[in-house]
């Protein structure tokens, strides 16, 4: 990926700069598209760039927050934050905090020019590369493009299903169109039919990526789309299309194929879950002995994400911009029993809340008293990093996941972060979750695993260890498990917000307050803590899908989402 | 004149809004409009039996007619409205609330509308009484039976072997009150579909043994066909708690697998090592690692000679076990051990555990590149031709003044002077020499002999590198020349040319006479002690 912050120049900064709206087809750009696909260097930065749009994902998702604070996963300590709006139910077709419309649309057009202005690519190539007489140059050249070609076919996939999970029926955009007439009579595809065209796409395209790009030409390729990739696409496609919100009759064949499609990647033995939880997240994309992540993006060296996250009593740290709320502190299980806080004989201790636990409470949340660069957080009510603070975490707890503990921001230290957008433990789920609503907690089909064995490999991650799931769970308790699972595996990675909506349970988990923990610091050094409520939340039933930009529904052929 | 313009349009735009709102309110000075009263309020969290609730209890008065009443709580899910009328409405209501796992403040919202219009709006602190149940003398036993697994401690099985594979299960299970049953199960399959289940179930009957109780099971699961199988301990008491635990267990499910083409147990014991600055040391012998392709599948591209001598086995590993000790080196394997496979005398393909009716070959018949592919569920291994070509050899960096039709006559071995034969980092007229062999294209041999601890590395020769030295280099190469499974280094890519220096190379321990073999297609580096 490091590539691509370089090659995006010539297409972010020349060629589409001036394309806000798909339906805006004005081009300022210093290079006209004829000038562009005219040898390999352009024609490939112009592919590169339509990577650029990844750089959104992830850890600023949200003027500064994750979307982890528009969920019940955290709060961001700004009131005035615009990501307050999805949880004050104040957002609408004109004040959506997370409108994607034109940012995805806007990179589907650059997918779709670069593969029309590439089309010709061989003879492109050969006229570029004739003139130096280089026939290696040539081939390698005719093969990259081969290859650029289908990772920006699944790039335009990954679009397509970004916007579909957000707004349900989308129109695909499979061309270049520039008539204005004819965008203007554009209306929406049913979501059933993206998701053909995302799995048709990907089939497609399987064959025609790359394995990986570690070791290959010095590495310097590492970060561009693979088959796993795709397949990973394509299964997380398939899970969405079975879940409850788009599946009401409950057609276990769309669970069937769900699995299927997790289980190809599973059954290639390519991948496995790395061997330490807290540090994957602070590792490149592949090529740093790290098995797990099948598809990421790599950013630059910055140090923003500390200066939001780092708890309020560090030098230059604090704005808790995510700060985890006490429903997901309470949703990792005891470790030693694998039981729920609140279940009679799970061992819990109110008074020792953080004993105990999921190993992975501590490796993605900084909670009270615990050790973080080099001093305890004093989380407590007159604790130097305590919620009584102007910019503290409003609930007790601070943001681990992702954060680079080392860095001396005083001295603007910075690292490489990385956002997955696909790993294999969230395959694993996806597989689990498929499969218990396929065919029960324990049937295999053929396959490689059943759901309880796929949920059990996560939990018994090595330094994680939890025990594995009790044998004889029915489906609906299967469910549940597989759902904490995905809470607390998959927390803050941009999972448990969609999750809630597809699973059609967001009525219930985004209406109960979010929590905090108030903690009070005794005289004898001990912790008194009060569980409290941070604040109301509100979630109404048309919100399972987002509202179509107002500006776009004005246009009259795009239709309006039920209740907006 | 602007300004006034503005202004008049401020008024007239004031002056409609106002009229627009057809729900007048009107204030009357001194006078406040009339608002319901709370009295004697309160709001308890309770431990009723076996059930938590929250109790409400309020006077609700009005002067003259109360209109409405609105009860939340959010955090659990409590929203209730009640149509009022008259003057007086006494409040007592009880909600089914879910237990709290931690010290938890709660408040109850309560939101009272009167006919005047009148709202008033109260939360009503929850005063946690649940320590204590309600009901005197409600004692419940609400813990389940703990139980404690001590045995099996190995829950994977190599399981090769034709015969069942035995299973000690053993557990320690205590209650508070009185233990009714424990239930044991393990069920499962193998890979053909042939289901497996055993259960017992067990009352205690004495005092003691409903308090605690040492459950042993030994019993033997099917062994010879891969297979995976669940093991459960549900114990149940008077109360009905339950508490559940168990674990997986796999049969003849490989993490690893190795190739092995060691004609002897010498060879075995005799293989090289890099072992860097007597950090871990790094088997480069006879042992080759396959890829890990799918469920207990696995592949290698390979040159097999066909010589008379093959002896082709199949090693496998599970979990944690490798087949060296890294620091400080050892051998942990052998060629006869109960995790070793060989192709089955008399099958095209099958491979067995039985190494008495195995042959050590590969079912082919001609010299040559294959891919390997083993099925260790179904036991068989296939080999694919294939093309002696490498995509490399086109890259000038890694091949210099290489091609197919005009290959290097040899690899010069260079080292610090610790070879005999060499006298620097780079070749010398003489030099010791891994040479082309007749008959087996791409492939490289030669003895040398070593002087002590050293490094050493391959290069092109001289003529071929135009200046430049070195061609594996150990910085780079040692990053890069972990296995498939991240320890074994049997295959080591060329890195291109390097300056010179004494650190880069292999490392090998020993004074002693080793031979070599590398394949420039596979890119398999075999060193063992010569015999």
């Amino acid at each position: 990926m490091k590539i691509l912050q370089y090659s995006i120049l010539l297409f972010s900064l020349c060629l589409l700069a001036g394309c806000n709206d798909f339906l805006e087809t004005a081009i300022e750009t210093k290079y006209q598209e004829k000038d562009v696909f005219v040898n390999y260097s352009r024609m490939s930065n112009a592919g590169y760039g339509v990577y650029a749009t990844l750089f959104n994902f992830g850890f600023n998702r949200i003027n500064s927050a994750m979307l982890a604070s528009a969920s019940d996963e955290a709060d961001h300590a700004d009131v005035n934050s615009s990501v307050q709006h999805f949880n004050a139910g104040t957002w609408s077709s004109s004040l959506n905090p997370d409108d994607c419309w034109s940012t995805f649309y806007t990179a589907i057009r650059r997918a779709n020019l670069f593969l029309e202005g590439s089309a010709d690519y061989k003879t492109i190539l050969f006229r570029d590369t004739t003139i130096t007489a280089n026939a290696e140059n040539y081939r390698y050249q005719v093969r990259d493009i081969e290859w650029l070609r289908a990772e920006t076919r699944f790039l335009r996939a990954l679009y397509h299903f970004e916007l579909a999970k957000r707004y349900g029926d989308i129109p695909i955009m499979k061309q270049v169109i520039d008539d204005e007439a004819t965008l203007l009579k554009i209306t929406r595809d049913d979501f059933d039919d993206c998701i053909d065209f995302i799995v048709t796409e990907c089939d497609e395209i399987i064959p025609l990526l790359r394995d990986t790009w570690v070791d290959f030409d010095g590495n310097k390729w590492r970060g561009r789309a693979t088959k796993a990739a795709a397949q990973a696409l394509k299964a997380q496609a398939l899970l969405y299309a079975a879940s409850p919100l788009h599946n009401p009759s409950n057609d276990l064949e769309r669970w069937s194929r769900a699995a299927e499609a997790a289980h190809a990647i599973i059954a290639s033995g390519k991948f496995s879950l790395h061997n330490n939880y807290r540090g994957l997240f602070n590792l490149g994309n592949g090529s740093d002995s790290n098995p797990e992540v099948l598809f990421a993006v790599q950013r630059w060296n910055e140090n923003t994400f500390e200066k939001y996250n780092y708890p309020i009593g560090y030098d230059q740290g604090g704005q808790a911009t995510t700060s985890p709320s006490q429903n997901l502190v309470d949703a990792y299980e005891m470790r030693s029993t694998g039981k729920y806080i609140n279940q009679p004989g799970s061992g819990y201790d109110p008074q020792k809340p953080y004993e105990g636990r999921d190993p992975r409470l501590a490796m993605s949340i900084i909670v009270n008293n615990s050790s973080f660069k080099g001093r305890n957080v004093e989380c407590w009510i007159g604790g130097i990093d305590g919620t009584d603070k102007l910019k503290a975490s409003t609930t007790g707890y601070y943001l681990k996941k992702y954060v680079n503990e080392n860095l001396n921001l005083t001295q603007n230290q910075a690292s490489v972060h990385s956002w997955i957008i696909f790993r294999y433990a969230e395959v694993l789920l996806n597989f689990a979750e498929a499969m218990n609503e396929a065919y029960g907690p324990e049937d295999k089909r053929g396959m490689a695993m059943n759901a309880k064995s796929a949920v059990d490999a996560v939990r018994q991650r090595a330094g994680v260890s939890m025990p594995i799931l009790p044998p004889g769970l029915t489906q609906a308790e299967m469910r549940e498990r597989i759902r904490n699972e995905r809470r607390v595996e998959l927390a803050f990675e941009e999972r448990r917000f969609f999750d809630v909506r597809r699973w059609k349970i967001a009525e219930q988990t985004e209406n109960l307050p979010l929590m905090a923990m108030q903690i009070t610091k005794r005289q004898d050094n001990t912790f008194d803590y009060l569980v409290v409520k941070k604040e109301d939340r509100v979630f109404k039933a048309h919100m399972y899908l987002y509202p179509i930009p107002e500006a776009e529904t004005l246009k009259g052929s795009i239709t309006q989402n039920p209740g907006w | 004149m602007v300004m006034q313009r503005i202004l008049f349009i401020l008024i007239t735009v004031f002056a409609l809004g106002w009229s627009a709102c057809t729900d007048k309110i009107i204030f009357v000075a001194d006078e406040s409009p009339d608002i319901p009263v709370l009295e004697s309020y309160s709001a308890k969290y309770l431990w009723i039996g076996p059930e938590y609730k929250l109790a409400v209890d309020a006077v609700i008065q009005d002067k003259e007619a109360l209109k409405s009443l609105q009860i939340s709580v959010s955090e659990w899910n409590i929203d209730k409205s009640v149509t009022l009328s008259g003057k007086e409405f006494i409040l007592q209501d009880t909600f089914l609330v879910t237990r709290d796992a931690n010290r938890t403040q709660h408040e109850v919202d309560i939101l009272v509308s009167n006919a005047a219009k009148g709202v008033l709006r109260v939360k009503i602190p929850v005063t946690d009484l649940s320590a204590t149940n309600q009901i005197e003398g409600y004692s419940p036993d609400l813990l389940p039976p703990a139980i404690t697994i001590q045995a099996p401690t190995i829950n994977h099985f190599y399981g090769l072997a034709d015969t069942p594979v035995p299973l000690n299960v053993a557990a320690l299970i205590t209650e508070d009150v009185e233990m009714t049953d424990i239930y044991f199960k393990v069920w499962g399959e193998d890979v053909k579909g042939q289901y497996f289940e055993v259960e017992d179930t067990w009352n205690p009957t004495t005092e003691e043994e409903k308090l605690s109780y040492h459950y042993a099971q030994n019993l033997e699961i099917p062994g010879g066909t891969a297979g995976e199988y669940q093991f459960m301990i549900r114990a149940t008491d008077k109360s009905g708690n339950q508490a559940v635990t168990g674990g997986n267990l796999t049969v003849g499910m490989m993490d690893r697998l190795y190739l092995s083409d060691a004609k002897n147990d010498g060879e075995v014991s005799g293989q090289g090592f890099d072992a860097y600055a007597s950090a871990d040391a790094w088997g480069i012998g006879t042992l080759v690692p396959m890829q890990k392709i799918g469920n207990n599948l696995f592949q290698l591209n390979y040159y097999y000679r066909n010589d008379t001598d093959e002896n082709i086995r199949f090693i496998a590993f599970m979990g944690t076990d490798r087949p060296f000790n890294q620091s400080p080196r050892g051998i942990k394997y052998t060629l006869d051990g109960t995790n070793v496979v060989a192709l089955a005398s008399g099958t095209q393909d099958g491979l067995t555990a039985d190494l008495q009716a195995a042959e050590f070959r590969l079912p082919v018949s001609q010299k040559g590149y294959y891919t390997l592919t083993v099925d260790m569920s179904a036991k068989t291994v296939k080999a694919t031709p294939l093309a002696a070509t490498n995509p490399d050899f086109g890259n000038a960096a890694l091949f210099p003044g290489f091609s197919a039709s005009n290959p290097y006559p040899y690899l010069a071995i260079i080292s610090g002077g610790a070879v005999v034969g060499t006298a620097g980092w780079a070749e010398i007229e003489n030099n010791t020499s891994l040479h082309k062999e007749t008959g087996h294209d791409f492939i490289y041999s030669g003895d040398f002999r070593t002087a002590g601890g050293v490094n050493i590395s391959f290069q092109a020769p001289k003529a071929s590198l135009a200046g430049n030295t070195g061609w594996f280099r150990l910085p780079a190469a040692r990053a890069n020349m972990r296995d498939t499974y991240g320890d074994l280094v049997s295959m080591i890519k060329p890195v291109g040319a390097s300056g010179n220096g004494a650190n880069y190379g292999i490392s090998l321990t020993g004074n002693t006479d080793w031979h070599a073999t590398y394949d420039l297609i596979t890119y398999r580096l075999r060193i063992v002690k010569k015999q």
